[in-house]
């Protein structure tokens, strides 16, 4: 249940908003992550819903965006978006030395909320 | 109306991380955090490396598991300081639950290796920073070659796989050469060891690895 635990996180960034923009409602929380980070929409807008306490942060959606993987040619360096991992070639030298990064990146970019 | 925010998510966690690592590195310990699934091999591994590394280090073990204390029972024979934690249902261990073991776990002795062994999943512990040196990844030839293809983010952040259960890789279809090969597309660096806990063969370069940290 790792899903608990960006949940407080998320919640605890409502909370530093709210102080801060002094807003009446959130709707919407907007959360990117990297391509193969195991962040399921669904299962965190369940648990969301399951811990919110407060009655303004109640039926707020919550939106994943996934950053497009990355990959770097080992021959000539090039660096491009991930086509199909582990299957693809380089694009500039045809090489199939390819490493995929992996971006464990988590972090909220907007919040969307009523004045 | 849309607020900006960039905020990370497990800022919290990794808050704890940075005050796990101040700690470590006030008494010059060097805590290594074990992930692999249920049965790899973690724990044997644990007690082979304990028995080879135990008179020359002083070893210290923190034990994850969501129940019972086998592990530590296990590590505990040992003769070494060992502190378990039981995350009752949490799937991983976070910096903040290993801040605790780690306080209570240099209370009465002088340390300069710690093992963190995570709760075993191949998911969720590679996400949470606990503040340690080097992620570990565990993997045994009984699970299938694939893993390594299917967990990215674990094998990616590993500063070394360790591919167990040598000796029974006759009788799976493991291939050694498919979950390296996967393994070298998301981690360029990291050293590939394969070890077998019961006979002790290829411990030589884990010790090795360990003496270099």
């Amino acid at each position: 249940m790792h899903e608990l635990s960006i949940i407080e996180g998320v919640i605890s960034a409502i909370l530093k908003e709210k102080e801060r923009h002094h807003f009446s409602r959130v709707t919407g929380v907007e959360i990117v992550c990297g391509r193969y980070n195991c962040i399921s929409e669904s299962n965190l807008q369940f648990c969301f819903d399951a811990v919110v306490q407060p009655e303004w942060m109640k039926g707020a959606r919550l939106k994943v965006r996934r950053l497009p993987g990355k990959s770097v040619c080992t021959r000539c360096s090039h660096e491009f978006e991930t086509i199909e991992k582990g299957k693809h070639r380089c694009p500039r030298c045809s090489s199939d030395e390819i490493i995929d990064i992996i971006d464990n990146t988590v972090y909220i970019e907007n919040l969307e909320v009523q004045e | 109306m849309k607020i900006k925010v960039m905020d990370k998510v497990l800022a919290a966690n990794d808050a704890w991380a940075e005050e796990n690592r101040k700690f470590l590195a006030q008494r010059s310990i060097t805590m290594l955090n074990l992930i692999g699934s249920p049965g790899s091999g973690k724990t044997s591994l644990l007690e082979k490396t304990i028995d080879l590394l135990g008179k020359k280090l002083r070893i210290g073990v923190i034990e994850g598991d969501i129940a019972t204390s086998r592990d530590a029972e296990r590590i505990g024979k040992k003769g070494i300081p060992v502190f378990q934690i039981n995350t009752g249902n949490a799937c991983h261990l976070d910096a903040h639950l290993v801040n605790a073991a780690l306080k209570e776990l240099c209370k009465s002795s002088r340390l300069n290796l710690i093992f963190v062994e995570n709760i075993g999943n191949l998911v969720c512990p590679a996400e949470f920073d606990i503040g340690e040196h080097a992620k570990i990844a565990i993997l045994s030839v009984t699970e299938g070659d694939d893993k390594v293809e299917k967990y990215p983010l674990l094998f990616s952040e590993a500063k070394a796989l360790i591919i167990t259960k040598l000796s029974l890789l006759s009788h799976t279809n493991f291939k050694l050469e498919k979950a390296e090969k996967d393994f070298r597309k998301v981690n360029r660096e990291a050293p590939i060891l394969r070890i077998d806990n019961i006979s002790g063969e290829g411990f030589s370069g884990w010790i090795a690895f360990l003496n270099n940290m």
